[in-house]
């Protein structure tokens, strides 16, 4: 997951804040185990992010960043699992809508993963 | 998840018996091309009770219980998901929160549709959008009978009735009995039908007292289905 960590600057979070299916997480959740594909980008807009290996929490990820743009694009498994904790505001970018991005080059969202890839 | 042991769609072996049957292999592709596969092992949780709706799952193999928990903690499971089956729909399409956690009982493949595309998909082919109606249709008439089940019938009925459905479900015929195809523990099979463990355990012995079950290992066998109907006070 590290490698597809990245830092998200303050107009990206703007685009993100201003999104209809910004999420708010009522409780903790298992949002990926080890070895698992993520299911959607994860952009953490609020709230913290704990990275796992065999369920134990080994780092925090802290609001601001972007995870698994490499991994999605790639089918690539994570090699730490990712608990979303209580209260974090996220937006999550589904494959679909990722892949849709490269089509149509000139959209923002294409603009703000061209940066990361 | 190994990309080799990802499964599309046009090749899943449940297909017939999911919401996607009917689908030709052109919007099967497409499903392919947008999903995400992963392994859950025993114990994993898919989605959590209060959390918000982001897609579809579709299990690929293996069980998931769907589990409501009270206040006081105490866990009720609404039913068993097997292969073919979708979960998250109900909160997905009425816009609420998860109402229920899903959690592995079986080592599980999974199969995530995020939400914008499966609108998209129910959109463009309306046979999915009427098997999906359909499902809700039948889902609903179960949580009917069950409900009616718990205030019109004494534990013995409800036991039996659970028993005949599993096997229904996961019944696997051979040399004259019915193998049930799944294991639940003595507390899970006391959560689906609204009673104590210690309840279950008594009505289980009786059962094989009976003839109508027996037991090898962790694994249930139904003997006498006519004999257990009649427990049941059903008529099929």
């Amino acid at each position: 997951m590290k490698k597809s960590l990245n830092k998200l600057q303050p107009e990206d979070l703007s685009f993100f804040q201003s999104r209809e299916d910004l999420l708010t997480i009522p409780t903790d959740m298992d949002f990926l185990y080890e070895k698992q594909i993520p299911h959607a980008v994860l952009a953490l807009l609020q709230g913290e992010i704990q990275l796992t290996k065999k369920s134990k929490p080994k780092e925090s990820i802290p609001s601001g960043h972007i995870l698994g743009i490499h991994h999605i694009l790639n089918d690539l498994p994570v090699s730490m699992g990712c608990k979303i904790l209580k209260g974090s505001k996220i937006v999550l970018i589904g494959k679909f809508e990722l892949l849709e991005a490269f089509r149509f080059t000139d959209s923002k969202l294409y603009q703000l993963i061209k940066k990361f890839l | 998840m190994d990309k080799s042991r990802i499964i599309d769609c046009e090749k899943c072996t449940n297909k017939e018996k999911s919401v996607f049957c009917g689908l030709e292999d052109a919007p099967l592709s497409s499903i392919s091309h947008n999903k995400v596969m992963n392994n859950y092992k025993k114990g994993h949780t898919i989605f959590f009770q209060g959390n918000p709706p982001f897609g579809l799952f579709c299990i690929n193999e293996g069980k998931v219980k769907i589990a409501k928990i009270g206040n006081d903690g105490k866990e009720s499971i609404i039913r068993i998901a097997g292969p073919g089956d979708v979960l998250g729909h109900r909160s997905l399409f009425s816009r609420e929160n998860y109402t229920a956690t899903a959690t592995v009982i079986e080592d599980a493949s999974v199969c995530f549709i995020d939400k914008k595309f499966i609108y998209k998909v129910l959109h463009d082919e309306p046979s999915l959008a009427i098997n999906m109606i359909q499902k809700l249709s039948r889902e609903m008439g179960i949580a009917e009978a069950r409900s009616t089940s718990m205030v019109q019938k004494n534990v013995c009925e409800r036991l039996a009735e659970l028993l005949l459905s599993l096997m229904k479900a996961y019944g696997v015929q051979e040399e004259g009995r019915w193998r049930l195809n799944i294991k639940l523990t003595r507390e899970e099979i006391a959560s689906i039908i609204g009673t104590a463990n210690e309840t279950v355990i008594r009505f289980i012995s009786d059962f094989k007292h009976e003839g109508l079950i027996e037991q090898e290992g962790k694994t249930l066998y139904i003997l006498d289905e006519k004999r257990l109907l009649q427990f049941a006070n059903l008529n099929y």
